[in-house]
């Protein structure tokens, strides 16, 4: 492993990186589920910062470089055969350790759980698998790798900073705040309400790497360039990501990155929830350019019967949605307003009944027009009824 | 007995089977065999046939699930079994080699076929890798001009496929409407 932090400077693309990528073969022994999910993430977090390939491999037949074993295990006498049969490198967790990471023996180290910073984190993985600290953060967005200065080493972003100077701070690669380490950080602490839901609604615009941390604890990690999120934890406080009972409960669970429209859409859900610009919401016509990614704990059926009519019919206001739907009004407008914060949807044109478009209307020629459905053929009105009854009791049926 | 009709279609590994096993009232009728054709992907077996099942709305009416074979080779048969249907959930792996073209060969190839289809994409395998940007998915519809219902799902969660049919039938709905 030993050198290759030089190969990473010269990296332009994901794809030069891939094919410089050492292998580094990691195994697990003997941690409880919390834990070996959070080292699993550190891990993935950490390798999107270094030129290594990640490979998971069963304990104990020394195909390991790295092994991370339980405390609890440190007097086991196979472990010891393991450490003095081979070079692997043996990283002992233990969850409040009295010091966040030392070296104990020659290739044998201890990390306290949760690790308190990604500065500490990535000071001690480096520490762990003999890898030096690129001097150049690598892994960001097309647009910053295509600039030939130095990417900015870390941008800070504390609880009192307004969103406006968070995107600027961020997206313009200014004159970091402090060179301390490699990774930008989003801090959510102390963000709230709208201010936290606009806060990381205009994160994830950020076309951005980073962290994402709370209070000293990594949340997960915003990988811009693939357009997801890997989390990694639960934050403390649920109410600023309104995550509870969405999909990121599961995602930190199975280890599965969040999609970031999955991510927006929630934000954009919750946003409407508390601010809304009624006028334009009613008075406007919609046309729909995605459907949203709906989540547990929101009116699934209601949201699919607009973007279903919106669809069909290409453009609709607020009260034809609801007298086609029959959605109620309130919900209707929200579902709008939603799916305008996210951009799925953009207010247009009032339709013109001469035959040619007029000027305005040709300017929104380059938005994506449905074109995959309109009204079909429709059988006989006994057979709508028919279809309707069927379509309500397969919902029923699926739990819908 | 009145039976309508669903399809689940997309390339092969792409979660077709296991859909239908999550949301079917019978054990789904499989024609799986030994995948002989690696090239195309990684999986031990794969659909030769149609995959069937059920979902028993009561004693008279049942919608059925039909799951089409993945393999280009067999698309003979998908326009057979698209007949009649009220609409296509199209399954793409994330984690195919190119998941992009496979998208757009098979949207093409139910749009040619009946451009008023009612087709919903289920993007699946996304817990395996991020390898490629999801919002390329939604570059590609626009780009496209198709304003097509995209969604990211596990396959093996009863839930999230019952979701994606739920935005089939909400489409339907709004053209019946």
């Amino acid at each position: 492993m030993q050198g290759a932090d030089n190969a990473i400077a010269d990296l332009d693309s994901s794809a030069d990186r891939t094919s410089v990528l050492q292998p580094l073969q990691i195994a697990l022994m003997g941690l409880p589920n919390a834990d070996e999910s959070l080292m699993r993430g550190y891990l993935r977090l950490y390798s999107a910062q270094r030129p290594i390939q990640l490979n998971w491999v069963p304990a104990g037949q020394g195909l390991e470089d790295v092994l991370l074993v339980n405390h609890l295990f440190m007097q086991s006498a196979q472990i010891k055969r393991l450490a003095e049969s081979s070079e692997m490198r043996i990283l002992w967790l233990e969850r409040d350790h009295a010091t966040a990471f030392e070296q104990i023996a020659d290739r044998q180290y201890v990390m306290s759980l949760p690790a308190i910073s990604t500065q500490l984190l990535y000071a001690a993985l480096d520490q762990v698998c003999g890898i030096t600290a690129p001097q150049r953060w690598s892994m960001t967005s097309k647009d910053n790798k295509s600039q030939s200065k130095p990417a900015p080493s870390v941008i800070l972003i504390d609880s009192t900073e307004t969103i406006n100077s968070l995107e600027t701070s961020a997206s313009a690669s200014p004159e970091p705040k402090a060179v301390d380490h490699p990774v930008p950080t989003f801090n959510l602490a102390g963000r709230r309400g709208v201010q936290g839901f606009e806060w990381l609604h205009h994160l994830t615009a950020l076309q951005t790497d980073g962290a994402l941390q709370q209070a000293g604890r990594i949340l997960g990690w915003l990988d811009a360039s693939r357009g997801v999120i890997w989390p990694i934890a639960l934050p403390t406080d649920l109410q600023p990501l309104t995550l509870h009972p969405g999909p990121i409960p599961e995602a930190v669970h199975h280890q599965a990155p969040i999609p970031l429209q999955v991510w927006k859409w929630r934000l954009a859900w919750q946003l409407a929830q508390v601010r809304t610009d009624s006028v334009l919401i009613r008075c406007a016509h919609w046309r729909l350019l995605h459907w949203p990614q709906p989540q547990l704990d929101m009116p699934e059926s209601a949201i699919f019967q607009v973007c279903g009519h919106l669809q069909v019919s290409q453009q609709a206001t607020l009260s034809e949605l609801v007298h086609r739907t029959g959605v109620e009004a309130g919900l209707v407008e929200r579902i709008l307003h939603a799916l305008s914060l996210a951009a799925l949807s953009i207010p247009v044109e009032a339709p013109q009944h001469s035959n040619k478009p007029s000027r305005d209307l040709q300017a929104t020629d380059s938005v994506p027009v449905p074109s995959t459905t309109s009204v079909t053929t429709l059988p006989t009105p006994e057979g709508i009824a028919g279809l309707r009854g069927v379509l309500g009791r397969l919902r029923a049926k699926l739990g819908l | 007995m009145t039976r309508y009709k669903l399809i689940f279609a997309g390339g092969m590994g792409a979660g077709k089977t296991t859909a239908i096993r999550a949301i079917s009232d019978i054990t789904p009728v499989s024609t799986d065999v030994e995948n002989l054709d690696l090239t195309q992907h990684e999986k031990s077996l794969t659909t030769v046939g149609i995959d069937y099942g059920i979902v028993q709305l009561d004693s008279q009416t049942e919608v059925q699930i039909y799951g089409t074979p993945g393999q280009q080779r067999f698309d003979f048969v998908w326009k057979v079994v698209q007949q009649g249907a009220l609409g296509t959930v199209l399954f793409v792996d994330h984690m195919a080699k190119e998941p992009l073209a496979q998208l757009v060969y098979y949207v093409e190839h139910y749009l040619q076929d009946d451009p008023q289809t009612r087709l919903v994409i289920a993007v699946t395998h996304l817990d395996e890798a991020a390898a490629m940007h999801t919002q390329r998915y939604f570059d590609l519809l626009a780009e496209r001009q198709w304003t097509i219902p995209l969604f990211f799902i596990d396959a093996r969660e009863r839930q999230q496929v019952a979701m994606v049919v739920n935005a089939l039938l909400s489409m339907i709905e709004a053209q019946i409407a």
